[in-house]
């Protein structure tokens, strides 16, 4: 490992050819990482982007060479570098989905006859998962995701498994729901309820009519996500609301959530909530000690079950 | 008698002392007899392999699979892992939390299931998923005995149709019939062997037969071919259900899980005619009803693996264990409707919920349930 100091505008960023989901960065970091493939420098940030405008630079940058490699050597230590740096989160599982197709579709290597590629049991660690083809098969089996889906996922730090359901969706609902879901500003947990209402949209009136919804014209995130909601499930949406009314006249202690609702979820009432603060204990103790609070109870249970 | 199984594609061994144990022998004769080895396989083709290391490659090939083959679980039915089981093999089924549980004993002599229903529970369970017979028989008969040697102080039920169906691959490991060999000396003890199968012609010649229960789990016919993939037909569980009751094995059956589909009500009603007509009812000890309940986990491996399934057309919500299930006022106008038929054609026949709540007991069978089976 050596550091040099290099003209940008020698260093090839390899973004397509390793399916890159970050954003360029506009300036350099303090470094960059690089390896020698074929005589070229093939360099990377340290947060595993790109440079820019590299070509424009004028000045020369800091490249901490390793070791010399071939191509899928050096993408392995593009992984290992890249988790070393940035510490465990979501996005490392749509870096490892993106890893596998390469190793699939452009390395052509089957990892199921050898040992784990050079690097890789590394980048697991620093990934914060065990080094094994298990955690990776958990990975392989997004292999369907659209890399405008991944990408998707990747920006907004979510959970693989919000687009679990779409595996099996036609195209043009999977295009129709990914670009109504660009619209808004929405939770992981609620973009995966938004994505099992349509889904069920789809299969109990049509695909059709399910990409026609999510075409429309919402006036905010709750809308499109009530909007789904009572469509596909009308009798839940019907029963959820004769619960958030029995519930209010329990006046029960704050925090309870009613699961799908946001009317109610605004209300910020939570049964099993812990109290944390002094006036939430006081509060919670208030209402244990009513005595019609055994008979709420009661009837909030049956509400529930 | 096995033609709905298909031939396993490898046979491996969790270590070469499983060639030691006589069950061994008697499964790879049996599987000969039926045509269910790979083609030209000879012992020498036994491979040795780490169930971990081999689950985990299942885990990563299965997906590139064609469907139903693309999920663990589904290519694991064509490979059979043979290994002992250590440690204690019968225990007290988990139930589901906060639901009524019925207190039911289970073995798990073999893990995984020829069969394929699209909402299989063990597509979201089973971690190692080759099909796997524990072939060290002798010490789980033996903890099994010591079980039913303890004092009563209820009547015992114990099955074995929990990680795998009883009975499918019964005529090859013959387990049943020695499990009911072993508990025919106690009087409190009844052998439950659920199953989707017709596989009941081996166990006939057992010399006692009314500690063992078959039970049937059962759907109409319009559920079982959209469904139940590759397991015995309506018409042949209730032929072999008559041929076990006319034995004297005891009979049960299971609605479970029943499904939500349009014109249910006459497509179980139909069923359950047909059953308790054909059955003598003195013979059949239990009936069990439930609803379609699944983790969440479920939904997209069931998708991908049987894309045709109707199962989740339905409206559902998440129970207080987690699991889905149909909203409860489905739930309780289903088994309502089929106890309501059941006992107007088999009034003497005893009915129960299988991970119900108490609410949808007192509503669907107007009481609780108690440890009368």
């Amino acid at each position: 490992m050596q550091i040099q100091l290099l003209e940008a505008s020698t260093l090839f960023f390899p973004k397509d050819e390793w399916l890159w989901l970050r954003e360029d960065l506009a300036t350099p970091d303090f470094f960059v990482w690089g390896t020698v493939v074929d005589g070229k420098t093939w360099a990377w940030t340290t947060s595993g982007t790109a440079i820019s405008n590299a070509g424009d630079l004028k000045d020369k940058i800091p490249v901490l060479l390793l070791d010399s490699a071939n191509e899928f050597e050096a993408f392995g230590l593009y992984l290992k570098t890249v988790f070393r740096f940035n510490p465990p989160n979501r996005n490392n599982d749509c870096d490892w989905v993106i890893a596998l197709r390469l190793l699939n579709d452009h390395f052509h290597i089957d990892i199921t006859k050898s040992e784990l590629p050079k690097h890789w049991a590394e980048a697991l660690k620093s990934s914060g998962l065990e080094a094994h083809l298990g955690v990776l098969a958990t990975r392989q089996r997004f292999q369907f995701l659209t890399h405008e889906e991944l990408k998707f996922i990747f920006d907004r730090k979510w959970d693989l498994a919000v687009f679990e359901i779409l595996e099996t969706w036609e195209k043009d609902l999977r295009t129709a729901f990914l670009d109504a879901l660009k619209k808004w500003n929405i939770s992981s947990q609620n973009a995966k309820e938004a994505a099992a209402q349509v889904f069920l949209l789809s299969k109990k009136v049509s695909v059709k009519t399910a990409i026609q919804i999510l075409g429309s014209t919402f006036a905010s995130p709750e809308e499109f996500r009530i909007t789904l909601f009572r469509t596909a499930q009308p009798e839940f949406a019907g029963l959820s609301q004769k619960r958030i009314e029995q519930l209010r006249e329990l006046a029960v202690p704050p925090r309870t959530v009613v699961f799908g609702d946001p009317e109610f979820e605004k209300d910020l009432l939570k049964i099993t909530h812990t109290p944390r603060k002094f006036y939430e204990f006081e509060s919670f103790r208030d209402w244990v000690s009513d005595p019609e609070t055994a008979a709420r109870i009661k009837t909030l249970l049956e509400i529930y079950q | 008698m096995m033609s709905s199984i298909k031939p396993f594609h490898r046979v491996t061994l969790a270590n070469a002392s499983i060639l030691d144990y006589p069950a061994t022998h008697r499964i790879l004769k049996n599987l000969k007899k039926y045509n269910l080895l790979p083609s030209d396989f000879s012992n020498s083709d036994l491979e040795i392999v780490d169930s971990t290391h081999e689950s985990q490659k299942l885990a990563f090939t299965a997906p590139q699979n064609k469907p139903p083959l693309n999920h663990p679980v589904g290519a694991g039915k064509r490979i059979l892992h043979l290994a002992t089981q250590p440690g204690l093999s019968i225990k007290q089924c988990p139930g589901t939390t906060k639901m009524l549980c019925c207190h039911y004993h289970i073995i798990n002599m073999v893990s995984n299931c020829p069969f394929d229903c699209s909402y299989c529970y063990l597509q979201t369970y089973l971690n190692q998923p080759m099909t796997t017979f524990f072939v060290n028989e002798d010490d789980i008969y033996k903890q099994v005995a010591e079980l039913c040697a303890r004092p009563p102080v209820a009547q015992l039920r114990v099955g074995t149709g929990e990680l795998a169906d009883s009975l499918a691959f019964d005529p090859i490991t013959e387990f049943s019939v020695r499990l009911a060999e072993v508990m025919a000396p106690f009087e409190n003890v009844r052998l439950e062997l659920k199953t989707k199968s017709h596989h009941v012609e081996h166990l006939m010649s057992l010399p006692k037969k009314d500690h063992v229960v078959i039970g049937w789990s059962m759907n109409p016919s319009e559920i079982i071919d959209r469904e139940e993939h590759g397991t015995a037909r309506f018409h042949e569980r209730v032929r072999a259900a008559k041929m076990a009751a006319d034995a004297g094995f005891g009979v049960a059956f299971h609605f479970d899980p029943m499904i939500y589909i349009e014109k249910w009500e006459t497509y179980y009603k139909n069923a359950a005619e047909i059953i308790f007509k054909e059955i003598p009812h003195k013979q059949i000890r239990w009936v069990s009803i439930g609803g379609l309940r699944y983790l969440p986990a479920l939904k997209p491996i069931a998708l991908k693996r049987h894309p045709e399934t109707s199962l989740f057309d339905e409206e559902t919500i998440a129970g207080d264990d987690g699991k889905i299930r149909y909203l409860r006022n489905i739930r309780t106008e289903m088994f309502t409707f089929l106890n309501k038929t059941i006992k107007e054609v088999a009034p003497s026949v005893y009915t129960y919920l299988c991970m119900e709540s108490v609410p949808v007991w007192e509503k669907a069978l107007g009481r609780l349930p108690d440890r009368g089976f």
